[in-house]
């Protein structure tokens, strides 16, 4: 089996200083992530729950080499991050949008800041062209093409971000909690383009999120807690799990609650029930 | 006490080319004590709304009533009515600015003139409500944590003492550990020093858990009003202003379809649970 | 919310619009300069014709453009007033005081308003009919020769550029944090030098580590999309020089020659 991105007890340390009153400053150091092991098939869809300060954005940064591991080693596209002579190679099929749709946007027109990417490397400009239009076509921007970044809804900002990463052709995006700043609306478009991506191109993604209801969508599940793996698994499998979800503090999506409520009572519903849909399904068989 | 608000109609950049109606005659009545919910996408008019509360905008057309006072009257109450009505701006820990999270917290009591006994009395309160241990007082606010920094902020607005509280998305941004927490408090200030709530968000399950009543507001105008069961019935309505009802209302409403013989105005999961076992065992 | 006129992109489709930044800003540097060559009235007069003409060009609304000036008007009129009472002078008109006021005072004010009202005029349609980006990329080209004593001429364009794209976002950021502070009772309005001073505290603090956080972001997200300065980097925009450019070019040399002939003229003739 192929994995594009993998890693192998991977660890990240950083230093902070301790001051305690009446004391010298110290130095301690604190694990973001502490022998962390995944293995990412190429074109999969993986999300990645954990609350902050579970070490979720630290693991984000390493695909992209933006942070380098203390130990342990982590591949992408089968290049060791520790090789840096490859760094180019590594950030350019791997790409990242960020939760702040309004620190991402580099230009003063849209068109111009998707071109930013491809600019850098060093595509010529007759290609970039071309890559921008299909890019913005297929985040659903084009008409916005020559628009001032600023008035465009949290949405659209991060649709843009995305295309700007399209442009550079890549093979991964990694987003890390894309969704967390927007309204329902602007939750929605993103969802879908990332959904659109990953299976119409073929584009691996690792969707960082808080939103159960975003994660119940990815064909797997990771749960980070302590800079560890705490759990792994399909939505179906890893929401079966309420008690240690919650016992994390992350959330459940409310269909699958009510299947255990259910369940708990004694009715008997099988496992891996996440949609409306799906639980409505199963309840009419009971009649 | 109770705030009226008559027909509140207001225009942004009048007479230019982003001329923009974002409030077009709004009208609403609150109650001492209620917990009000107030939904809307972003560019729905809420913001414009809650900052009309605080005086911070005027209205065109219309008036908003407290107690018996139109708060735009006179500006000499300004600073009264300001700390009569308190609004916590939406990601509030980016006003934080004093080298301690104390003194950031007394800076409003501060500019309503309030002596210093006393604000350190209201310092020390509004801290212990929003869950703030007395060890972290004399910590610079920036080494807090996310939703640290978030409960100071509101406890900056808490320590003005206001009798009307106003939260703009206190949840954004937060993960669901930060999200409970923040709301927890919320609904502790409400029982407890008898605040008159109103929470802006468009997280469903957040205004489902907490709210009596709720308003829908959308192209500046009010498009649902009602309590939650009410509200989160009208699926349908709900979508088309790019809304969502809960899941567990989804849940239930599907069912209904179904031909299951479920009471309306289901929306959390163990209203759900417990009336779908009533069905189903018959 | 704050507005700034000064300089912003009006956007229409004109003869000026369409001209390569480079010729713009290489224009408009000349026309600069030779306003302050011109010491005549019949040269102001030719300049205003030919600004009028390019104004005509361009079809930015004259009013949207002299908006703009009234934010400088307290400028003009310092410097005139500063002229009219602080020139020596022979001729003096009449006197209040110790203070003269001169026909070469006057003369001077009027000059110095003139040549003013021009150059913010002419600067302003430049960036009225040029979008910041070409602008910034016409600055890097023409900074370009420069590099090899050491001027950063590609950094300092991708500061202008970020610079220009914060701007509304730090504007709407200051409202923000303004408003927060005033429900919190802070006054920004009442009060003396001081007091005002110390009122800032309280907007400037966040404004500021909002900045640095706004920034640290965007260089995490610059890195991420693999920029590296201008090693290896291609531009998706290519500038190329049109036929209207060298028409442009043509028009403003002849503009050029025509007023150093009236102000040779002038000289001879002894006009003002």
């Amino acid at each position: 089996m192929e994995y594009i991105v993998k890693t192998e007890n991977l660890v990240f340390e950083y230093k902070i200083q301790v001051q305690t009153e009446g004391e010298e400053a110290t130095t301690e150091t604190e694990a973001a992530l502490n022998g962390v092991d995944i293995a990412v098939k190429k074109g999969e869809f993986v999300a990645v729950l954990g609350h902050n300060g579970s070490g979720k954005s630290t693991l984000a940064k390493h695909i992209n080499c933006l942070l380098s591991p203390t130990a342990g080693t982590m591949w992408v596209k089968g290049i060791s991050v520790a090789d840096e002579e490859r760094i180019w190679d590594i950030r350019s099929s791997v790409g990242m949008v960020f939760q702040n749709p309004d620190n991402q946007i580099i230009a003063t027109i849209v068109e111009e800041d998707v071109a930013f990417g491809a600019e850098n490397l060093g595509v010529p400009p007759a290609e970039i062209r071309k890559r921008v239009d299909e890019a913005l076509a297929s985040v659903g921007m084009a008409q916005y093409a020559e628009n001032p970044p600023h008035f465009l809804s949290g949405g659209q900002k991060q649709r843009v971000a995305i295309a700007g990463i399209l442009a550079m052709r890549p093979d991964i995006i990694v987003l890390d909690e894309p969704t967390a700043m927007l309204d329902p609306i602007g939750r929605r478009e993103v969802m879908n383009v990332v959904k659109k991506l990953n299976r119409e191109e073929g584009i691996t993604i690792i969707f960082i999120t808080h939103f159960m209801d975003e994660a119940a969508q990815a064909e797997r599940i990771i749960v980070m807690e302590e800079g560890k793996i705490a759990m792994e698994g399909t939505p179906g499998e890893v929401f079966a799990q309420i008690a240690p979800l919650k016992a994390i503090g992350l959330d459940v999506p409310q269909v699958a609650e009510i299947a255990a409520g259910l369940r708990e009572a004694g009715i008997n519903l099988p496992q891996g029930l996440l949609t409306v849909d799906a639980l409505v399904e199963e309840i009419c068989r009971l009649r | 006490m109770s705030i009226k608000i008559s027909n509140l109609s207001h225009t942004y950049s009048k007479g230019t080319t982003f001329e923009k109606k974002a409030l077009d005659d709004i009208n609403i009545t609150i109650e001492r004590g209620e917990f009000i919910g107030l939904i809307g996408h972003t560019g729905s008019g809420k913001s414009t709304l809650i900052q009309h509360l605080n005086v911070l905008l005027r209205p065109d057309t219309g008036s908003i009533i407290i107690d018996g006072e139109d708060i735009h009257a006179d500006k000499g109450r300004l600073k009264a009515i300001r700390s009569k009505v308190g609004l916590v701006f939406q990601y509030p820990e980016h006003q934080l600015f004093e080298m301690t999270v104390f003194k950031d917290v007394a800076f409003g009591p501060a500019n309503m003139g309030i002596a210093e006994d006393e604000t350190r009395q209201r310092v020390e309160d509004a801290l212990a409500i929003v869950g703030i241990p007395p060890e972290l007082h004399e910590k610079s606010p920036f080494e807090l944590s996310g939703g640290q920094k978030r409960r100071v902020a509101i406890a900056g607005v808490l320590a003005m003492k206001p009798e009307i509280l106003v939260l703009d998305e206190p949840t954004a941004g937060l993960d669901p550990r930060g999200r409970d927490e923040i709301l927890g408090r919320i609904k502790e200030m409400h029982e407890k020093l008898k605040l008159t709530v109103i929470l802006v968000s468009h997280s469903m399950e957040d205004i489902a858990r907490l709210v009596d009543r709720i308003f829908v507001i959308n192209h500046g105008k009010i498009a649902l009003f009602g309590p939650p069961a009410e509200i989160f019935a009208q699926t349908q309505q709900l979508e088309t202003i790019g809304l969502s009802s809960t899941q567990a209302a989804y849940v239930a409403k599907h069912l209904q379809e179904k031909g299951f013989k479920l009471p309306d105005g289901i929306y959390t999961v163990d209203g759900a649970v417990t009336e779908i076992l009533k069905v189903v065992r018959g | 919310m704050l507005k700034i006129t000064i300089g912003q992109y009006y956007h229409a489709n004109s003869f000026i619009h369409r001209l390569d930044a480079r010729m713009k800003l290489l224009c408009t540097i000349i026309f600069i300069t030779v306003l302050f060559f011109v010491g005549n009235f019949l040269g102001y007069a030719l300049a205003a014709v030919y600004l009028a003409i390019v104004i005509m060009a361009s079809k930015v609304p004259p009013k949207y453009l002299f908006r703009g000036l009234r934010a400088i008007l307290f400028i003009i009129v310092f410097t005139t007033f500063l002229n009219v009472f602080f020139t020596q002078g022979e001729d003096i008109l009449f006197a209040i005081g110790p203070v003269q006021i001169t026909l070469q005072g006057l003369l001077n004010a009027a000059r110095m308003a003139t040549r003013l009202v021009m150059l913010i005029v002419g600067s302003s349609i430049l960036t009225l009919t040029t979008t910041p980006i070409q602008l910034t990329d016409a600055i890097e080209f023409s900074l370009k020769p420069f590099k090899k004593i050491g001027v950063p001429a590609h950094e300092i364009a991708m500061m202008m550029t970020i610079a220009l794209r914060f701007i509304p976002t730090l504007i709407e950021e200051m409202d923000k944090i303004m408003k927060a502070q005033m429900a919190r009772g802070a006054d920004f309005d009442t009060g003396g030098l001081i007091k005002k001073a110390k009122s800032l505290v309280p907007l400037l603090v966040p404004l500021f580590i909002s900045s640095f956080r706004r920034a640290d972001d965007l260089a995490l997200a610059m890195e991420a999309r693999c920029y590296r300065g201008d090693v290896g980097r291609t531009r998706m925009k290519q500038m190329k020089l049109a036929m209207r450019d060298y028409k442009a070019l043509a028009v403003m040399t002849i503009f050029v020659a025509l007023i150093f002939a009236l102000e040779y003229l002038a000289r001879i003739w002894g006009i003002w």
